[in-house]
């Protein structure tokens, strides 16, 4: 009788095993991940928000990380959040899985900055809302430097001058395996990631890794390793460290330090970045928002939160007082009155922002070990970035080799003798090589009327480019104005741009 | 039916029923959840619950499996969380789940169908949102013409003038906090008749949007209506074409057969460092353990023996192992750091310099492997120690007789009868640094990079499993699921070599204990 009763238990046990997961749970109405530097100042917010208005709202504090790998496999299970706070670089991820949905702030939107917006910003539809703006500053000890450098050639001036008399340990420092770091050394020497199309976005076929503008910044640090004023092993934190105990004496680092730096009691300077042969350096602007999951059974609900409650004043300085960084909410930012803010803002006037695409994830690893090869003396720059951009070009699967082939595809195949339209292979259709970067094709057979057409590499779609040269862009629409018009119709390999002569 | 002879008794046949009557409910419930996992598209999470019920209901019904019933519980939870995971991630391997392909077709386009837009011609309101007694939502209207209309949830639409009142019809106005707990109720429900059906978009807005994504079964393609393009779905790539060759925002993941195993050899074939990574794998695998296990035997047999202070140091001695691992790595890294680490100060105060450990292929090796005999040695200690007593001492005073010096007698004695006992552990050893991929992450992130690759980056202290982790989840730019469970798949067949080498050596061990 006790096995029998043991078993029955058992199988309960099991049974209700299998239920319990479907069981109900009380959920709020309103639920928000965010990490462990935001999650107090939103349950304050939060416990506002349900007194108001007699709405369940609450906080879940996960991990920053974790919230972008749990999010893409909670979501669709149904035990995601409905509002998320993450970095605007999540975008290109979610926007690829279509994890989130877009953001309406209305007549709100005005009272953000531009910029900020831009980078919740993908093809034109806002996905997130941008509550702070971050960005490097120039760091000096100012027992050491006294005046803020200028131009890059003064820092390296200065550092060889304060080790060599024995008053520092180091100049100025990075880490080793820099990218975000690096950029904007690189950005006023002239190297660039991914050059930027004329809206603005960027075209992951065009990658700067190897320029002329980047080796020549690799060159710079290059100096500094030759002299020994730079060593291997220093990665962000060693970074700080040394800056911090009054060893190195300039640095580039984020609002996430500044705190670290005032505890450690060293006299210090936030300067803008210092200026190269190509200009002043430019940072990577990078942006915290909310976002809205696309599995929320409560996105109205979600949306009204957001623009009504959490776009206020009261709401983004709560915030603010808890992580301080820069507010992307103008009426927030211009009620605080905080100097180092002002100074990020300052060093960030001419910043760009960090690509969001998801090819950006197959840069950062080749990026910084170039960095590496140089620090350890092991690659020249040259050598160095010429690499790091053909694994990037590789990962990202377009490669900067000529195309065997460039044709003119589109609903004006047919006319050109081709079989149908739409068809990459159709040799009728391929471009003549003028010798000079460009190709081109000229037809009278084509018919008054509207048509549409895009250029295709090597007889498939793995590179097609549209309008302003993006691969994979919009079809050019144009029109042929009579029967038997002249049309000459060039592609230039330098920007991947059509032109159409004789057509509107 | 029981475990004792006899006639049944009334008090088992009840037990007997009531046993049958859960079974039943068990499998109703079990069945009703297959279903409907496999109505999303998982056919194989289906499958493992059924064999799950399949299993508990032979065991109470078929008499001669009865017995069973004491590890049913341990077999199901082992068919539902062990052997079904496994068998899906070699079912991944041949699949193109990644990025852009996270969804099965079904659930695809489910999501996209979700999308909502305002089609051409579509109207837009400022509106206020009303509920009468029963609970019932409407909607007073005005557009930019001015022109004011009410809507209801069940379809009507008239056209009034005016401000909102106050009243209309038995409905009120919302107020404050009303507005936003409504907002839930009422999103997505259409108001209006069919002409002029409107949705909510937030609390004072309301627009004719329409489903965006519509898919047809008949020509199994999806159309955005916002455009007018039909994407022709490609049951081959796992997307949605359109005829410009652009492709929907997300696809679905699709059986691949063996590409992904395909790209792993040639990958490995055009890549001279992947033959790097193969050998550091094994070479550390092979010395970490022997390294460990050696300093572990040492240190054992010198504090072999029951004097007080040699048992404080042998507590002492098993702190490395008691510390998380993490921790202890974080630290070593501190500790080895050219710039602020202790260890290059006190080298260089030394001997005038230290040698550069984050930036040295060779020498970054050697750190890994010192770090990790310091984590493994107490370990290999503590069982060493065990099997230490249970070697007798008679046999070493035979020796003694015979005229053994203490090296033979350590090689010919101890040290097989110590491998009788720490053998198949010395094996599992092997095999966990085979896969570690923590050490190798965690104190140099695969360490200095090797110049030259392909994408992806390899460094020169990456092992398998880490050059796996990097190869699928961070250099891609996708994570690639298809290819990291190939590449587990891969790893697993190793390992389950290694583990049928393990069982000749402890059979040939055992052999060994046997004739002493």
């Amino acid at each position: 009788m006790k096995k029998r009763l043991l078993l029955l238990i058992v199988v309960t046990l099991l049974a209700a095993m299998l239920i319990a997961p479907v069981a109900a749970q009380d959920r709020p109405d309103l639920l928000i991940w965010a990490d462990i530097t935001r999650a107090p100042a939103l349950e304050e917010l939060l416990a506002q928000f349900s007194e108001e208005f007699g709405v369940t709202a609450e906080v879940q504090e996960i991990g920053f990380g974790d919230i972008r790998s749990n999010l893409t496999i909670a979501g669709p299970a149904g035990e995601g959040p409905d509002i998320l706070i993450g970095a605007h670089d999540w975008l290109g991820e979610f926007i690829q899985n279509g994890i989130i949905v877009p953001i309406d702030l209305g007549d709100k939107a005005a009272e953000f900055s531009p910029s900020a917006l831009d980078l919740f910003t993908v093809d034109g539809v806002l996905y997130g809302m941008p509550y702070a703006v971050e960005n490097l500053a120039f760091f000096r000890n100012t027992d050491l430097v006294p005046d803020a450098p200028e131009t890059w050639d003064e820092v390296f001036t200065i550092s060889q001058e304060l080790v060599d008399s024995g008053a520092a340990e180091a100049g100025w420092v990075l880490p080793n395996t820099a990218s975000y770091d690096f950029y904007p050394v690189m950005s006023a020497f002239g190297g660039y990631v991914f050059a930027r199309n004329e809206d603005g976005t960027f075209n992951p076929g065009d990658v700067g890794i190897g320029s002329d503008g980047t080796i020549a910044a690799g060159e710079y640090v290059k100096q500094y390793v030759d002299g020994g004023y730079i060593t291997p092993g220093i990665d962000g934190d060693v970074m700080v460290t040394l800056f911090t105990s009054g060893d190195a004496a300039m640095m580039m680092t984020g609002p996430w330090f500044l705190n670290r730096v005032r505890e450690s009691g060293v006299p210090f300077a936030i300067s803008d970045i210092p200026a190269g042969p190509a200009g002043q350096g430019a940072p990577f602007i990078g942006g915290q928002g909310f976002m809205i999951s696309a599995f929320s059974e409560n996105q109205l609900l979600a949306q009204a939160f957001l623009t009504d409650f959490m776009a206020t004043s009261d709401a983004m300085l709560a915030m603010y007082n808890i992580d301080p960084r820069p507010p992307a909410y103008l009426p927030a930012l211009e009620s605080i009155t905080e100097e180092a803010m002002g100074q990020f803002q300052s060093a960030g006037a001419n910043g760009i922002p960090q690509p969001a695409i998801p090819e950006m994830a197959s840069v950062w690893g080749s990026w910084g070990n170039a960095l590496q090869f140089i620090i350890n003396g092991e690659l020249e720059p040259a050598d160095a970035y010429t690499q790091a951009e053909a694994q990037i070009v590789e990962a990202i699967g377009t490669i900067s080799a000529a195309p065997t082939s460039v044709a003119l595809v589109g609903t004006i195949q047919t006319f050109l003798g081709c079989p149908g339209d739409w068809d990459p292979a159709c040799e009728a259709a391929f471009m003549t090589d003028n010798g000079d970067g460009t190709y081109s094709i000229t037809t009278s057979a084509i018919p008054a009327g509207e048509y549409e057409g895009k250029i295709a590499f090597d007889g498939n779609w793995d590179r097609n480019f549209g309008v302003d040269g993006t691969m994979g862009g919009d079809n050019y629409m144009f029109t042929v104005p009579a029967d038997g018009t002249e049309l000459t119709f060039t592609f230039n390999t330098a920007d991947n741009v059509l032109t159409i002569d004789g057509a509107s | 039916m029981g475990d004792s002879g006899g006639s049944p008794t009334p008090s088992l046949n009840l037990a007997a029923a009531v046993q049958v009557v859960l079974v039943l409910l068990v499998d109703a419930f079990g069945g009703w959840l297959a279903f409907n996992i496999f109505q999303d598209g998982n056919l194989f999470f289906a499958l493992a619950i059924v064999a799950t019920l399949v299993l508990i209901t032979a065991i109470v019904l078929i008499p001669s499996l009865w017995p069973l019933k004491w590890i049913s519980p341990a077999l199901a939870l082992m068919i539902l969380l062990s052997i079904y995971p496994l068998l899906y991630t070699v079912y991944i391997a041949f699949t193109n789940y990644s990025d852009g392909h996270r969804y099965t077709k079904t659930e695809a386009i489910e999501l996209l169908g979700e999308r909502r837009y305002l089609p051409e011609g579509g109207s837009s309101y400022a509106s206020t949102l009303y509920q009468n007694a029963d609970g019932a939502f409407a909607l007073w209207l005005i557009n930019d013409a001015g022109e004011s209309f009410f809507a209801t949830g069940d379809g009507a639409w008239t056209a009034v003038t005016g401000e909102a009142p106050a009243d209309y019809n038995g409905f009120a106005p919302l107020e404050g906090g009303a507005v936003f707990r409504a907002l839930s109720a009422v999103d997505g429900v259409t108001f209006g008749d069919e002409a002029n059906g409107v949705q909510v978009q937030s609390r004072n807005e309301a627009s004719g949007f329409a489903q965006q994504w519509v898919y047809d079964a008949a020509t199994d393609a999806i159309t955005d209506r916002a455009t007018g393009t039909v994407y022709v779905s490609d049951p081959v790539l796992g997307e949605f074409i359109a005829a410009n060759g652009n492709p929907a925002p997300f696809g679905y993941w699709v059986s691949v057969g063996f590409s992904n195993f395909s790209r792993i050899i040639e990958s490995t074939l055009s890549q001279g460092p992947l033959v790097r990574v193969v050998l550091w794998t094994i070479g550390f695998a092979v010395f970490g353990t022997l390294s460990g296990f050696a300093l572990g035997l040492l240190t054992a047999l010198l504090l072999n023996g029951s004097h007080p202070s040699l048992r404080v140091l042998r507590t002492l001695l098993i702190i490395p192992y008691a510390v998380p691992g993490l921790v202890s790595v974080l630290v070593w890294r501190g500790m080895l750091n050219s710039n602020i680490g202790i260890i290059p100060e006190v080298l260089t105060s030394i001997f005038g310099a230290s040698p550069p450990f984050s930036s040295d292929p060779g020498w970054a090796k050697i750190a890994i492997l010192l770090v990790n005999v310091w984590f493994a040695a107490p370990y290999f200690m503590l069982i060493a120690s065990g099997a230490l007593q249970s070697v007798s001492s008679s046999v070493y005073e035979a020796a003694e007789v015979d005229g053994a010096s203490a090296w033979t007698s350590f090689w010919q004695i101890t040290l097989p009868l110590v491998l009788v006992a720490l053998g198949p552990l010395l094996i599992a050893s092997v095999i966990f640094n085979f896969n570690n991929f923590f050490l190798m992450e965690a104190m140099f992130g695969g360490g200095p990079p090797i110049a030259g690759t392909s994408a992806p980056p390899v460094g020169h202290t990456d092992n398998l499993i880490s050059y796996t982790y990097r190869l699928a989840f961070s250099a891609g730019g996708t994570k690639d699921y298809g290819l990291a469970s190939a590449l587990g798949v891969v790893i697993f067949i190793i390992v389950g070599l290694l583990t049928l080498v393990q069982f000749r050596l402890t059979r040939s061990w055992e052999q060994v204990s046997e004739s002493v």
